[in-house]
């Protein structure tokens, strides 16, 4: 009986950690390249998994197509907000207290338009229509069509995330704006161009996250809001510039809400309403110890920042 | 070459430069001299597009750049180097030197993810990279950090990247401040040879007056954002006015 609790924990560990990951690198791209806790990152998931819900249901229930047209959107709200929130506020010079705000506004008001398409089409607690399959079964655990999405995407995502920021011009060009943003302007990058293609990234990231999200539990105009604090903890604990920090962050999160709260409650009986304490009680422990995350398991020349 | 005609900048109604004409030939290395906060960085900051102007016009080559972004103006041929080496510290030497290069087809997102369409240009920019910090002696620091570098090294480097973006001219805060002697003679050996063999343009800011004016041709001389005076290197130590301002005598 423990075993297989503990073996489908950590099936559920790897598949959260995965998309947690995919949502943290988005945070993490923002904080480097754009210095902009963002906030509203946890809405633009929203929109893309709402994309993906609208779009299985009206067009297509081919997961390709319904998380490339989830990650255009995602990519679009985000390039918007950028364009008619963000970059005003950074005209001005801004402080950072300031963008932060913004960013939490700009999620509330997204959250609640899509309260209101929700309310409108009935769409609240529903499932994607992506048809469910049983690819492997023991006797101890089941391995669904759904975590072979999920885990290997996310894992193909965030290989290919790392080599267009270290391997291409453009990723060249990123690093710089992450680097010193002053000096990019100063000998000739198109920063306002980079800016946008970063914005586009990220959106899309989100809206990928979002589409797998939805698949892998339901969709609601809250969804994006509850996962952001797991998610921005393990973008903290990744020191907010490393990619792998980022990565480990994601699963260390993961695997505490999901597998350490199982053992938690099956040897203590400790309730599950605890779980969203734990995450917390674990980064504070490490930020205690390591003040700097686990930025320096990493230390090496591709980090985005000191 | 460079022109800028009554050029003034103020700092919330402090007025940090005032009403400065100069101009520069092509070819020419020209000082620009003066005591700290005669507004010497900021006319160099003005010019570079770094801060807007409050008054005046900047003519570069016939442009107007008075209301150019930074970008813009580096993309006409006009580079500058820093007072405190300002590097990407997190970047190896090499990404430091290519980055200022004109734009590349892999800085375009959709070409980005496929290496066929931007492998030969890469390759060109990065021996081109190689060549300039072969120049300068730093050919086998192509793959170290810059913050690992030392501070000539860094100086050396914010040139050497100056240079990639192929500028006509360009504009050095104090290239030698902070570098021992020996160095400092070669950093400026460095800017003659620019000058001679692809002819280069320079405006240059500098503190060690006896290396500099073996070097330039003319001198303007700041004070209180002010232009006090302009003439060849010889005349300016005569000159009474420049000498109570500058030496106190």
């Amino acid at each position: 009986m423990f075993e297989r609790i503990l073996i489908d924990s950590l099936i559920r560990s790897m598949q959260v950690g995965s998309l947690y990951a995919l949502m943290a690198l988005g945070i993490t791209l923002t904080m480097s390249v754009l210095k902009l806790p963002n906030f509203a990152h946890a809405e633009f998931v929203t929109v893309g998994a709402y994309t993906a819900l609208i779009v299985s249901r009206n067009v297509s229930t081919n997961p390709i197509i319904i998380l490339g047209l989830s990650a255009i959107v995602a990519s679009v709200v985000a390039l918007v907000s950028h364009i008619t929130v963000f970059r005003p506020f950074e005209k001005q010079k801004s402080s950072i207290y300031i963008m932060l705000l913004a960013s939490f506004a700009v999620g509330l008001i997204i959250r609640y338009v899509l309260f209101l398409t929700a309310d409108t089409f009935d769409l609240f607690d529903q499932r994607i229509q992506v048809p469910l399959e049983i690819w492997y079964r023991t006797d101890n655990f089941i391995l669904s069509n759904v975590f072979f999405w999920v885990v290997p995407t996310s894992i193909v995502l965030v290989i290919a995330l790392s080599l267009l920021l270290n391997a291409t011009p453009l990723g060249r060009e990123m690093r710089a704006l992450a680097d010193n943003f002053d000096l990019a302007r100063v000998i000739g990058i198109p920063v306002e161009r980079v800016k946008w293609l970063t914005w586009l990234l990220v959106g899309a990231l989100a809206g990928i996250s979002g589409a797998l999200w939805g698949i892998q539990t339901s969709v609601s105009p809250l969804m994006g809001w509850v996962v952001i604090l797991s998610v921005f903890a393990a973008a903290i604990l990744g020191g907010l510039s490393s990619f792998p920090g980022t990565i480990l962050g994601a699963y260390v999160v993961a695997f505490s809400e999901n597998t350490i709260m199982q053992v938690l409650n099956f040897q203590f009986g400790l309730s599950f309403s605890f779980k969203p304490a734990i995450p917390f009680i674990i980064i504070v422990i490490v930020l205690l110890i390591r003040p700097e995350g686990f930025t320096q398991f990493f230390k090496s020349n591709r980090s985005l920042k000191r | 070459m460079l022109e800028l005609s009554k050029v003034s900048k103020d700092f919330d109604g402090l007025r940090a430069v005032s009403n400065v004409s100069l101009s520069v030939k092509q070819g020419e290395i020209v000082g620009l001299i003066g005591p700290n906060g005669s507004g010497k960085s900021t006319l160099l900051n003005v010019i570079s597009g770094r801060f807007p102007v409050t008054a005046g016009r900047i003519t570069f080559q016939e442009h107007d750049i008075t209301p150019l972004s930074p970008d813009r103006i580096f993309h006409l041929g006009l580079g500058r180097g820093f007072q405190d080496p300002s590097l990407f510290y997190q970047m190896t030497v090499l990404d430091n030197t290519i980055l200022p290069a004109k734009a590349q087809k892999g800085e375009n997102p959709l070409f980005a993810p496929f290496k066929r369409f931007w492998r030969q240009e890469e390759h060109q920019l990065a021996e081109r990279a190689y060549e300039i910090l072969t120049q300068i002696d730093m050919g086998r620091l192509f793959g170290q950090l810059a913050s690992e570098l030392s501070g000539g090294q860094m100086k050396l480097l914010d040139i050497a990247r100056s240079q990639m973006g192929n500028p006509q001219m360009l504009l050095l805060d104090e290239p030698t401040a902070g570098v021992a002697p020996p160095l400092a003679q070669s950093i400026f050996e460095h800017i003659a040879n620019l000058r001679q063999n692809e002819n280069m343009t320079f405006l240059i800011i500098e503190h060690r007056l006896d290396m500099l004016f073996n070097f330039v041709d003319r001198v303007y001389v700041m004070h209180m954002g002010e232009l006090l005076a302009h003439d060849t290197p010889d005349e300016i130590l005569e000159n009474a006015e420049v000498r109570e301002v500058y030496f106190g005598d």
